[in-house]
């Protein structure tokens, strides 16, 4: 088993790489040479290589075998006008990467449990929303209902991204296209719980605004660009970018509510309503007094306010 | 034809808006009028009475109406701010005319103003008409007087009524037992000797009517004499609006506070004569958490216009209180009146900027946080110095009870709303 050769267009570009039958071989443009160059400024038996006792590479003019050269494993050689690059069987590789190929990923978690583990997660999540934002009693079929519309809803979705796969790659693709939909909405929730205890204290809401904008453009780059892998042909460039897209638009249009906003005569007030959660004990309090002079600085704040012309 | 029928509709759809705000039930009308005093003071005095026209400029017709009386030889005629109230914010719009019940007309101009008691002095040239003499002394409760005006753009009328008294309130308003209609803001009403002791301003319906006492007008007329006309009516404003926030804070500072418990927190009680409260219980028998609220407010405020009025001053207390709910759910239920709370008086991005805020966690003795507190406040843009103030201050949410005690103040300065801010606190209070 003889060296591969790779053949190298002038500009650089890979166009082929071949084994040769043994480590010495003829190169040139007639079809009796064990490496055939299609470059007009190669004679039809031009030069032939053999491997020499330092495991280089020895080439040898057919014409003239006083005209000769040695290249190492891996370097340049240049015959006509086309590069060579001989490698022995020994010519160390680099380290393989890891493997991460998103849709293989997004379908291997598109496994039955799941996705109805999430499901189930989804649908709790909902129904339990239902069950603490009622003071009044509450029935456990309005709960149970609850959940149904959940489950309906992630349902309905997913089938309709399935049913596009279908139409565009003839592909089943309804189990992943709810995952990821179901990591989706776990994941907002999640966020909303997490936001809500940091705005407790702040004293301007937009920063937490503005977290969220991000927030929602990151998740909705996600859905859209899994939604695209899975259900379209599109290359994964194409996908990236429309996915992109979608999410810069998303955290724009939340953004511009903002700013729109503030030129805008809002008549109510913007304090923080929330409150930490009924089981942490906070201790960084201040006193009265200290409260009473940091008004101080909201006055100012508002002197300023009133220089907005809406 | 049909543009006319138009506009004539966009003057109704203007009286008519007047008419609902200052809500005056169209009762007995011309029931008394016709008594021997009413027929006499009327033939002396109808022509020293004027309907006051506000003309939209660019359409040239009226716009509203109210009523005016000359009160001195040089034809200075009095009437109130909120007749004229229009003309002061968009004076390139508009402008103010007369017309006496004779039917002559004129052009009149604006000289000075008592936002507070809602009056506005007026000068005309070549106004001959004979002035109304001001009462020296008030009438005693009970003793019948006369009011004039053009109601609902009905022509000159005169209506009989009872004197009932100043009632204690943060600014001074006789309760006029008769019936004032929309139009008539601004006339003039006489004891049985035709001498005026007030101006008619507003009414709450069913024979109840309120007037300026004839000694606003007095010390407004001193003003003008001696300074003249105001060259700038929003520091002439500013001023007064200035001086009545400081007088009504003050003097609530200046009592002793009344408590009262609500739930196992303290709340204030009623600061005679300015502050009234209201109670109320939550009794729907669905929710699972008992809430009592009680509500004190000053009774009058102060118009500035169509949209922006000033010089309230609200207080609330609510305590929650739930054996069913578990600690979460009653958190929930919290915090959304917690965070319900909105400004107590009506404005517009013309006249207020937006609200500021600051929020923090307040610690009682013992270093642990007890209570979320949010301060906010919004400035006033023609009358520097003056604010709109929103507090709430709650328990935190770690039981299954909860104490709010929210107040808001329109229309005060910095030290003011500071003071109240601090003794607010100092009372409204729960122990845990």
């Amino acid at each position: 088993m003889g060296p591969v050769v790779e053949i190298h267009s002038r500009a650089g570009r890979l166009l082929s790489r071949q084994r040769m039958p043994s480590d010495r071989f003829s190169v040139g443009r007639g079809y009796n040479n064990d490496l055939l160059l299609d470059d007009p400024y190669v004679k039809a038996e031009h030069v032939y290589i053999k491997a020499n006792e330092n495991g280089n590479w020895r080439i040898v003019d057919v014409d003239n075998p006083y005209k000769e050269a040695v290249v190492t494993s891996g370097e340049e050689l240049l015959v006509g006008k086309t590069r060579l690059k001989i490698f022995d069987a020994s010519y160390a590789v680099p380290m393989a990467r890891n493997v991460n190929d998103f849709e293989s990923n997004l379908i291997s978690s598109g496994r039955l449990f799941v996705c109805a583990g999430l499901m189930l997660l989804g649908m709790v999540l909902q129904a339990g929303e239902a069950y603490m934002s009622s003071a009044s009693e509450v029935r456990w079929t309005i709960i149970f209902s609850e959940a149904l519309v959940a489950g309906a809803s992630f349902m309905f979705i997913a089938g309709f991204w399935a049913l596009l796969a279908r139409l565009l790659r003839h592909e089943e693709r309804f189990l992943p296209l709810l995952t990821v939909l179901l990591k989706v909405s776990v994941f907002m929730w999640l966020f909303d719980v997490v936001t809500s205890l940091l705005g407790f204290n702040l004293n301007d809401p937009e920063a937490i605004f503005v977290i969220g904008a991000l927030f929602a453009g990151f998740v909705t780059a996600y859905y859209i660009y899994a939604c695209l892998v899975l259900v379209t042909s599109l290359s994964r460039r194409m996908q990236a970018i429309a996915a992109l897209v979608t999410g810069v638009m998303v955290t724009l249009l939340i953004s511009a509510d903002l700013v729109i906003g503030l030129d805008k005569f809002s008549a109510g007030v913007n304090y923080s309503g929330s409150m930490y959660p009924p089981v942490v004990v906070v201790t960084n309090g201040v006193t009265t007094e200290d409260f009473i002079d940091g008004t101080v600085e909201v006055f100012i704040q508002a002197d300023e306010n009133k220089l907005v012309k809406f | 034809m049909v543009s006319r029928l138009l506009k004539a509709d966009l003057v109704t759809r203007r009286l008519v808006t007047v008419l609902m705000f200052f809500c005056m039930a169209f009762l007995s009308l011309l029931a008394n009028a016709q008594s021997i005093d009413s027929s006499g003071l009327f033939s002396k005095l109808h022509d020293s009475v004027f309907q006051i026209r506000i003309i939209d400029i660019a359409s040239d017709q009226k716009s509203s109406t109210g009523t005016g009386f000359v009160v001195d030889r040089n034809g200075t005629v009095a009437t109130n701010y909120h007749v004229v109230a229009k003309y002061i914010e968009r004076p390139e719009k508009f402008r103010i005319e007369y017309e006496t019940d004779s039917g002559k007309q004129g052009l009149l101009t604006l000289v000075d103003v008592d936002v507070v008691n809602d009056l506005a002095l007026l000068a005309g040239t070549a106004l001959a008409s004979e002035p109304f003499v001001l009462a020296e002394n008030m009438p005693v409760k009970g003793q019948p007087i006369y009011s004039m005006g053009y109601p609902l753009d009905l022509g000159i009328t005169v209506i009989a009524g009872t004197y009932n008294g100043i009632p204690a309130a943060s600014i001074d308003r006789v309760h006029f037992s008769g019936s004032l209609n929309s139009g008539m803001s601004g006339g003039p009403s006489m004891n049985a000797d035709g001498h005026v002791v007030g101006s008619n301003v507003a009414t709450a319906g069913n024979q109840v009517s309120f007037l300026v006492p004839v000694t606003a007008l007095k010390s407004l007329l001193a003003h003008y004499y001696t300074n003249k006309a105001v060259p700038d009516f929003d520091q002439r404003m500013t001023e007064q609006l200035t001086a009545q926030q400081s007088l009504l804070i003050n003097s609530v500072l200046a009592q002793q506070w009344l408590t009262s418990p609500i739930g196992e927190a303290t709340a204030i009680g009623e600061i005679p004569p300015f502050i009234k409260c209201w109670g109320y219980t939550d009794d729907n028998k669905k929710n699972l958490f008992d809430s009592v609220s009680k509500r004190c407010e000053t009774e009058q405020d102060i118009y500035l216009s169509h949209d922006f009025r000033t010089g309230k001053l609200e207080l609330e207390f609510f305590w929650l209180e739930s054996t069913e709910l578990d600690r979460w759910r009653f958190s929930r239920e919290y915090k959304k009146i917690f965070s319900s709370f909105m400004p107590g008086n009506r404005a517009t991005g013309d006249d207020v900027g937006n609200f500021s805020c600051q929020q923090k966690l307040i610690s009682n003795s013992d270093n642990k946080a007890a209570s979320k507190v949010a301060f906010c406040t919004r400035a006033y843009k023609h009358f520097d110095g003056l604010y709109d103030v929103l507090f709430v201050q709650g328990s935190l949410a770690n039981s299954t009870k909860a104490f709010v005690s929210h107040f808001t103040l329109s229309g005060v300065g910095m030290a003011e709303a500071t003071k109240f801010m601090r003794q607010f606190m100092k009372v409204a209070q729960w122990d845990q």
